[in-house]
């Protein structure tokens, strides 16, 4: 299929509606952050543990909600006349170069991520795991989905802009970097299974690793054959 | 992704076209990477792109690839 890429008159102004209702659920998101992250903050002071753990958590998801609210209003914001200029070969290539960024980042967090949840798996294999140790836990599990969603191209960004970040090179580069990802989940899983006949604690570490390091594979593979595709020669 | 059977003069005749790769990817509404990659032998065409890109430059598809063996 070839895609028609150009705004007519009639796509212009739907366009233009879409964003304005962005930017009033871009408000409402950073208008629901702030109380969150008042009352957060409010019933977090004096308490300790777990329900510190709790109002802390509530107190940084309103902060987060206020941070991305602000910044998706700014992008949407009514005024802003140049998306409209902008042509759909250059936003082509700023959506998959900021794919490509995304695919380097994320595997990037969930490494950090991972490295800072051993402890915590440490803990929760010993039966003293905590919330706070949970949540460490799931975190590069989190980011590990991500990547492989942003990879497959489930994201939000990528099924908004599908006619600027799919095309037949694209679903090549994916069949490839899923390819290798789903031999390091493999080989993985197989070592967190050896591992776990050993030491339950091991095989969880293993198998927490087995899901970064394949989320990881996919991004990382793609944006990289994404480069090279872009390479002359 | 490439196969060494398939030649091209994608790039030959983009070029004596006056076409850039990003002209021709926005033609035939494709990535400029796509339009690379075919030229270089790395990534093989469907027969709908390669269709595509022979309508783009005002060509057949025979013209722009063949086999060699």
């Amino acid at each position: 299929m070839f895609w028609g890429i150009d705004m007519d008159d009639q796509e212009l102004p739907a366009a233009g509606r879409k964003r304005l209702r962005k930017y009033y659920s871009a408000l409402a998101l950073a208008g629901l952050g702030l109380p969150a992250m008042a009352v957060g903050f409010f019933f977090g002071q004096g308490e300790s543990g777990d329900e510190a753990t709790a109002w802390g958590v509530l107190a940084g998801m309103g902060f987060s909600f206020i941070l991305a609210g602000a910044i998706f209003a700014w992008r949407m914001r009514p005024g802003d006349r140049s998306w409209i200029s902008e042509a759909p070969q250059g936003k082509r290539d700023r959506l998959q170069a900021q794919r490509s960024r995304q695919l380097f980042v994320f595997p990037a967090v969930a490494l950090i991520f991972l490295a800072l949840a051993l402890t915590p798996v440490r803990n929760v294999a010993s039966g003293q795991g905590e919330l706070r140790d949970y949540l460490s836990i799931m975190l590069p599990v989190l980011y590990a989905w991500l990547t492989a969603a942003i990879a497959m191209g489930w994201d939000g960004q990528s099924r908004q802009n599908r006619r600027f970040l799919e095309d037949e090179l694209t679903v090549v580069i994916r069949a490839r970097a899923v390819t290798t990802a789903f031999l390091v989940l493999m080989a993985g899983a197989t070592i967190a299974l050896a591992l776990f006949m050993v030491s339950a604690e091991y095989g969880a570490i293993a198998l927490l690793v087995a899901l970064a390091a394949a989320g990881a594979t996919a991004g990382v593979r793609f944006a990289w054959l994404d480069r090279e595709a872009g390479q002359d020669g | 992704m490439g196969d060494a059977r398939l030649a091209s003069r994608l790039r030959e005749l983009r070029t004596a076209a006056g076409l850039t790769q990003a002209e021709l990817a926005e033609r035939a509404g494709v990535s400029r990477k796509t339009i690379n990659t075919v030229e270089n032998g790395v990534f093989v065409p469907s027969t709908i792109l390669a269709l595509g890109l022979a309508r783009a430059l005002g060509t057949t598809v025979e013209t722009l690839f063949w086999l060699t063996e």
